[in-house]
């Protein structure tokens, strides 16, 4: 009788296994990645109310700046509660978003605080937000070779998997802008741009903060005159 | 350019199997009942339709197992498994995000982004394999199930992704050639559709598949 079971059940494990290694592996499928810097983990979001005639707007205002020094516009570290950024690239953000708004045609004006009475089309503000996250690893696969031991205590050939736990932090920031038409003494937003990635070199240096900016107004066609 | 590489391989195919066809088919299946044959193979997808608009590159990474038994002299029926990975990185703009957003709000978002898909079929499959007087098999076959699906996209510091069960269709032109002592050489092309199911779209590939093969069915 076993003779002639046999045959039965090697044949449904044959039909089992695969099954059941397809379920196992899409469980953890295989995602390749190309990410090879620090510049790959940055993303620029935009967001837009559709249909808004954006034409139709003439002049802005930036907190702080004004056409005489546009590079002194407020940002506020939204991460702390709104204390005023106050980097070496906060000058950097400033100008370069100014000039985006003026190349669409729009047209600075001082702010209230600084004695301009007349309101403008749009304002904009400039944010920033800091996170700091932390993340563990453990790689009980770790150094499959490299923590080969020759002499393993029994004397044959073996294989050390030693395990090692990694504990890592990373800041993650991201520069807001928002670009809101006062509306009956409500500010109500009709575009917005997210900057966001690691803070880490190169990523804190003024050219790429600039061409990260230019990125968010070249994917947002629709701005301009 | 597509359809004149499918019609192309295709017609290489049939030519072949036309030629050797002026002979005549036939077995040497022994009575004591359905022969076994199997495949393992290595499988090269290209990507078509929705498939290609989300990855553009040929797959590299596919390997699938095909098991079936005679159930006639020229007639086999069996199943197919395998399991293909379509990978593109990519830096671009999409106008879209995983999950939606509020009507009447446009959203870009720019970034290097990681597009997989991992195919996982599951086919019932029946194939009409002749053979020739000089031991080639030309064969001809449909699979019918479904495939697991799971697409991704990693885009920035985010990662998305769904899996889901999709209805599947795959004709499949190829041929076994012996090679000695019950075991050859499998070539064949797989259309692979899997339909529109659980929230992901309609993927469509061409599979090249080239294995070795095994069994008394051979």
């Amino acid at each position: 009788m076993r003779q002639l079971h046999r045959p039965a059940r090697a044949r449904w494990t044959v039909l089992a296994l695969p099954i059941v290694g397809a379920v196992v592996a899409a469980g953890a499928a295989c995602y390749p990645t190309g990410v090879d810097s620090i510049t790959d983990y940055n993303t620029v979001t935009t967001a837009y109310k559709q249909g808004y005639d954006f034409a139709a707007l003439s002049t802005y205002s930036v907190p702080g700046a004004t056409p005489a020094n546009p590079g002194n516009c407020v940002i506020k570290d939204l991460s702390d509660g709104g204390t005023v950024v106050n980097s070496a690239n906060a000058s950097t953000i400033c100008t370069t978003v100014i000039n985006q708004f003026n190349a669409l045609g729009y047209t600075l004006v001082a702010d209230g605080l600084s004695g301009n009475n007349v309101p403008p089309s749009f304002v904009v503000t400039l944010g920033f937000i800091s996170q700091q996250y932390t993340a563990w690893v453990s790689y009980p696969w770790y150094g499959y070779w490299g923590g080969y031991y020759p002499g393993y205590p029994w004397g044959g050939w073996g294989i050390y998997y030693p395990y090692y736990t990694y504990a890592y932090s990373y800041k993650v920031g991201t520069i807001l802008i928002d670009m809101d038409v006062p509306d009956a003494g409500a500010m109500e937003g009709e575009w917005g741009a997210a900057l966001n990635g690691l803070q880490a070199s190169p990523n804190n240096t003024p050219a790429v903060i600039q061409s990260y900016i230019v990125q968010a107004f070249t994917q947002s066609p629709y701005l301009g005159k | 350019m597509k359809t004149f590489r499918l019609t192309a391989l295709a017609t290489v195919l049939l030519a072949s199997a036309g030629a050797s066809a002026q002979t005549y088919y036939y077995s040497d299946q022994a009575s004591s009942g359905p022969q076994f044959y199997g495949a393992v193979t290595y499988q090269l997808g290209i990507p078509i339709g929705n498939t290609y608009n989300y990855v553009q590159d040929v797959s590299w990474r596919g390997i699938g197992l095909d098991l079936q038994w005679m159930v006639k002299p020229t007639l086999s029926v069996g199943v197919a498994f395998g399991w293909n990975v379509f990978y593109e990185n990519v830096t671009t703009t999409i106008n879209t995000v995983p999950g939606g957003v509020p009507s009447g709000t446009g959203v870009s978002i720019y970034g290097n982004q990681d597009r997989n898909f991992n195919f996982f079929p599951l086919l019932a499959d029946v194939r009409f394999v002749p053979k020739l007087k000089n031991g080639v098999r030309p064969f001809l076959g449909v699979g019918v199930g479904g495939y697991i699906t799971t697409q991704q996209l990693g885009i920035g510091l985010y990662s998305f992704s769904q899996t889901a069960f999709q209805f599947g269709l795959a004709p499949e032109l190829g041929v076994i050639i012996p090679v000695e002592g019950g075991a050859g050489i499998q070539i064949s092309f797989r259309y692979n559709m899997a339909f529109a199911g659980g929230g992901i779209s309609f993927q469509q590939w061409l599979g090249m598949n080239v294995g070795v093969a095994w069994g008394p069915g051979i």
